[in-house]
């Protein structure tokens, strides 16, 4: 029994001591993700694919979008899993995309994670 | 207390942030509605579907008992203050494994594994995200840990009277674990609540027969009688159980009953100060406002189903001896008595614990349909308390053992059924329920025959296949648009591996 009680007593301390530190231990990760484009042709947007680099604290990607006004195109939930991809918007001439990538609903809201702006 | 702790722990392993149902948002609000005289603002259920609170004197409630969050506030009150030093989920994370370390500290052969394990996840653990309403949902949960826990532990010394210490402790175990109460424990419905008084009930009316203190039967009415602030048809139902089991058995001790108005009493005063009516909040919902949250389901469709909720598959709902094979070993005792006519052989407490069951399938039958096998939910959760009379009789007639050794084959259960589950769900999923049900029937069959075999002991580790249910619930949570995980950081990392591999395989 006296040996029940000292070690929980040393794991009581343990567990005090990491839950205190806890916020300089542990980092809050998000999800980080790697971007590629394909070449795509002439006045057409290129395709436009996401992969999971890091896993963070979500492990959902729920939706992304890429922008150009007034065209927009949308790639549906995807999961960090797997490789989202966008398809290609043709137009003419060139412009500034703006890829936003929204990683996970909560339960009563929908944070945007994560935005990433590409000159293209 | 051993079994509580070693229950407790056992699920506070498998605690996650995720829902199964709709109304357990609802049921947060209500947490968060007790600050604000149990007001709940709908406006921050988005994503809700269907519209079950109801309205009266010109505010919004839900139409479910609040004793179970106004018992997680203090919860709710202490994880938000702890949020302030450190991450409350890593308190969550660390307790079980450094429980298991001083539980072990007795067996020689866990000791290094509890050490890994808690190591594990010290060094696997990853911030949960902490949504708006995290601490009320971990509180919810963590209300209903206690409450099955301590369920377990009355259940365990009502079995320890009627057979030896290790059937006891076995039954205890597998009442957790090879039902669904274990998956109503980690939701934040109120059913772990209503069972632990029911199981007190039991309890005292055991302790009453025994000693013949009436005090006892004092207590148990007046449980009876709270049962209706909990969930209103339990309350009905045992507390009719109790009038009638007296009036048949021991009419000179009706007169104890009228402490079944005593216990209502919290549940009316609390109705006529925030309804003006004094009754039940299921009641108010459904009758005094433009809400039928529950309906009864015509003769027909009554009949047609009640096979269904012994055996078989129901739109996703498993018939009770398909969640819970284990209980398929009473069949040829059950045969066995009705040959012999031995049924007039049960001691009083038998036959109450019979007589509770027949009036909660008799009861709750015509209202299975509308309010379990359409809401598609994998088990008939409104049965739930014949549970507790099926694990006694299966603890004192099988005697069941379930011991260390066979501890692999529980956790080869587990595992497979997660790989399983991960990999294929999201695909497969209404053949994955095709394949529970193959699986179910198989075990039926060996559970009717389970003391043909040596090696019982084993045989019952096969029991703990119904933690399946509550494991494929959270993982479906991963593949949702949700932030679902276990707070084990072992377990979260393995189902993340899992998922990887699926989306290798894609």
């Amino acid at each position: 029994m006296e040996k029940e009680i000292l070690v929980g007593v040393l794991l009581f301390i343990s567990v005090a001591m990491l839950f205190l530190f806890s916020r300089s231990i542990y980092t809050l990760e998000h999800t980080a993700v790697e971007i590629e484009f394909s070449n795509g042709s002439e006045n057409c947007s290129p395709e436009v694919f996401v992969r999971p680099k890091r896993l963070g604290i979500e492990n959902v990607i729920s939706s992304c979008v890429v922008q150009r006004e007034p065209f927009y195109a949308n790639c549906t939930a995807a999961k960090l899993y797997g490789i989202s991809k966008l398809d290609h918007v043709c137009l003419n001439g060139s412009a500034t995309w703006h890829l936003d990538l929204y990683a996970k609903h909560t339960l009563f809201r929908v944070p945007k994670i994560e935005l990433e702006n590409r000159t293209l | 207390m051993r079994v509580f702790i070693v229950v407790f722990l056992s699920l506070l392993l498998f605690l996650n942030n995720g829902f199964l149902l709709n109304d357990e948002m609802l049921v947060v609000q209500q947490v968060k509605s007790i600050e604000n005289g149990f007001k709940i603002n709908v406006e921050e259920l988005v994503g809700y579907t269907g519209t079950p609170w109801f309205e009266i004197n010109g505010s919004r409630y839900a139409p479910f008992s609040y004793l179970l969050p106004v018992l997680a506030y203090p919860i709710y009150g202490v994880l938000l203050y702890l949020n302030n030093f450190g991450y409350p989920d890593l308190l969550l994370a660390l307790i079980p494994p450094a429980g298991f370390i001083i539980l072990s500290l007795k067996i020689k052969r866990c000791r290094g594994l509890s050490f890994a394990f808690f190591a594990g996840c010290v060094l696997l653990f990853r911030p949960v995200y902490l949504f708006e309403d995290w601490a009320a949902i971990f509180a919810l949960k963590l209300v209903n840990i206690l409450a099955t826990s301590l369920t377990a532990e009355i259940m365990f010394r009502i079995f320890k009277e009627e057979t030896d210490e290790n059937s006891a402790l076995s039954s205890a175990i597998l009442l957790t674990f090879a039902t669904p109460l274990a998956y109503w424990t980690l939701s934040a419905k109120l059913h772990a609540l209503t069972l632990l008084t029911i199981a007190t009930i039991f309890y005292s009316l055991k302790r009453h027969l025994k000693s013949n203190d009436d005090r006892y039967l004092l207590l148990a009415s007046f449980l009876s009688g709270f049962c209706f602030f909990l969930r209103a048809m339990d309350g009905l139902i045992i507390s009719a159980s109790i009038i009638l089991w007296l009036i048949i058995f021991k009419r000179e001790k009706l007169i104890y009953t009228a402490s079944i108005a005593l216990g209502y009493l919290p549940c009316a005063l609390f109705g006529y100060l925030v309804f003006g009516i004094p009754l039940p909040v299921e009641v108010v919902g459904n009758v005094f406002s433009n809400v039928t949250y529950v309906k009864a389901s015509t003769l027909n469709e009554t009949l047609f189903m009640t096979p269904l909720v012994l055996f078989g598959l129901n739109n996703n709902t498993f018939g009770i001896l398909n969640y819970s094979p284990i209980l398929a070993s009473l069949v040829l005792p059950l045969i066995g008595a009705i040959n012999k006519k031995s049924f007039y052989h049960l001691n009083e407490f038998e036959k109450f614990l019979l007589f509770f069951t027949f009036m909660c399938i008799l009861l709750y039958l015509p209202y299975l349909k509308v309010g379990v096998v359409d809401t598609g939910v994998r088990d008939y959760r409104f049965l739930l308390p014949i549970y507790l009379t099926l694990m006694y009789f299966i603890a004192v007639r099988i005697k069941p053992e379930i011991a260390l050794s066979s501890a692999l084959m529980s956790l080869s259960c587990f595992l497979i059924s997660m790989i399983v589950v991960s990999i294929l769900l999201h695909q497969f999923l209404e053949k994955i329920y095709l394949g529970i049900l193959v699986i179910s029937i198989i075990l039926n069959i060996v559970f009717v025959f389970i003391n043909r075999f040596e090696r019982r002991e084993e045989v019952f580790s096969l029991a703990f296949f119904s933690t399946v249910f509550f494991v494929s619930g959270v993982i479906m949570g991963y593949f949702s648009p949700y932030d679902i995980h276990f707070t084990n950081p072992i377990l979260n990392s393995f189902v993340e591996i899992l998922m990887w591999i699926h989306g290798s395989f894609i």
